[in-house]
C-alpha cells in the first residue's frame, strides 16, 4: 500500500513540518505524531472515521516490554474513544490497521515512547 | 523587613522531593495547609495546568497544516493537563510493575453524545497513540480528568 514514510507524505499530499514552535522536551513526540497521521491518511486513501457513526473504526495494540515493542492485534470501537485513539489514528479496516502496525512500528513506538 | 516570593510550582516540588526533615522544614516555613491540598482541587482548567507545569501557551503553530493546527493545539492543551494532574510523575509503558490510567468515552452517534464513561487501566500493552504521555498515575486522577476536562478531550479526539 505505502512502502515508506516519505511514500505516505507523497500520497497524502503532507509537507514536513518544523516543530520548534513546541517547548523542547515535546518537539519529537509532536513530530511523531505528525508521522503517523501522515501515515494513518495515506493508508486510509481519505477515508476518515464518522463518530456520529456507529462503523467500526480500527486501531492497532502493542505488546509494550524492554525486550521489544511487538505489535499485538489490531482492535476496533464503534463508540467508544480511549484517549490517545482519536480519529486521526483511526483505520477504515483491519487489514490496514494491521498494515500500519507491521509496516511502520518506529512510528508507532516513537508516538508511545517520545 | 525583607519579603521573598515563592511559586506554589516550585514549592511543591521541593516538598514532593524532600525527606522527612526537609517535609517538615517547609511545612513549618510555609504552613501545612498548603501541602495538604490535592492537585485537583489547584488544577481545574487549562490555564491552572500551565501554571502548575511551568509550560508557554503556544499559541502560533509554525507550518503545521492548517487543517491540523486545531488537532495540535487539543493535543498540546491534553499533555500539559495530564502532566499538571501527574504531579511530575512520568509513566514509564515498560514498566509493567506499574498500571497506567486512561480515560474512556463514548461517541453515541452525535457531539452532543460524547461522555466520559470510567478508566481503563493497562500495564503492559500499549494502545495506537496510547502512550506515556497520554495516561495517568491512578484511576482517580484519570476519573478526574474525564470529567473535569471533558471538552478538552472530545477536541483531541475528534479534531
Amino acid at each position: 500500500m505505502v512502502p515508506s514514510i516519505e511514500a505516505a507524505f507523497e500520497k497524502a499530499g503532507r509537507p514536513k513540518v518544523d516543530f520548534s514552535v513546541f517547548p523542547e522536551d515535546l518537539r519529537e513526540h509532536m513530530e511523531e505524531y505528525y508521522n503517523a497521521i501522515v501515515v494513518v491518511e495515506a493508508v486510509n486513501e481519505g477515508a476518515k472515521p464518522d463518530w456520529e457513526k456507529s462503523t467500526p473504526k480500527w486501531a492497532p495494540w502493542f505488546r509494550m516490554a524492554p525486550s521489544g515493542f511487538a505489535f499485538h492485534d489490531s482492535d476496533y470501537d464503534d463508540t467508544y474513544a480511549l484517549a490517545g485513539g482519536g480519529s486521526r489514528l483511526r483505520l477504515e479496516s483491519e487489514e490496514k490497521s494491521d498494515y500500519v502496525a507491521t509496516e511502520f512500528p518506529e512510528v508507532w513506538k516513537a508516538v508511545q515512547l517520545k | 523587613m525583607k519579603t521573598i516570593e515563592l511559586i506554589q510550582k516550585n514549592v511543591l516540588k521541593a516538598y514532593r522531593e524532600a525527606n522527612p526533615d526537609g517535609k517538615k522544614m517547609l511545612e513549618n516555613l510555609i504552613g501545612k495547609e498548603v501541602f495538604k491540598q490535592d492537585i485537583t482541587d489547584r488544577v481545574k482548567t487549562y490555564e491552572d495546568s500551565l501554571e502548575e507545569t511551568g509550560r508557554p501557551n503556544v499559541l502560533n503553530f509554525g507550518d503545521v497544516p492548517e487543517d491540523l493546527v486545531p488537532f495540535f493545539h487539543s493535543v498540546y492543551r491534553v499533555i500539559v493537563e495530564i502532566e499538571a494532574l501527574n504531579e511530575g510523575e512520568k509513566m514509564d509503558i515498560y514498566d509493567s510493575s506499574k498500571r497506567r490510567h486512561y480515560p474512556y468515552f463514548a461517541c453515541n452517534g452525535a457531539p452532543s453524545g460524547f461522555a466520559f464513561i470510567g478508566s481503563f487501566c493497562d500495564n503492559s500493552s500499549a494502545y495506537a497513540g496510547g502512550g506515556s504521555r497520554l495516561s495517568f498515575k491512578d484511576e482517580k486522577t484519570s476519573n478526574y480528568f474525564g470529567k473535569q476536562f471533558q471538552k478538552d478531550m472530545q477536541d483531541f479526539l475528534t479534531k
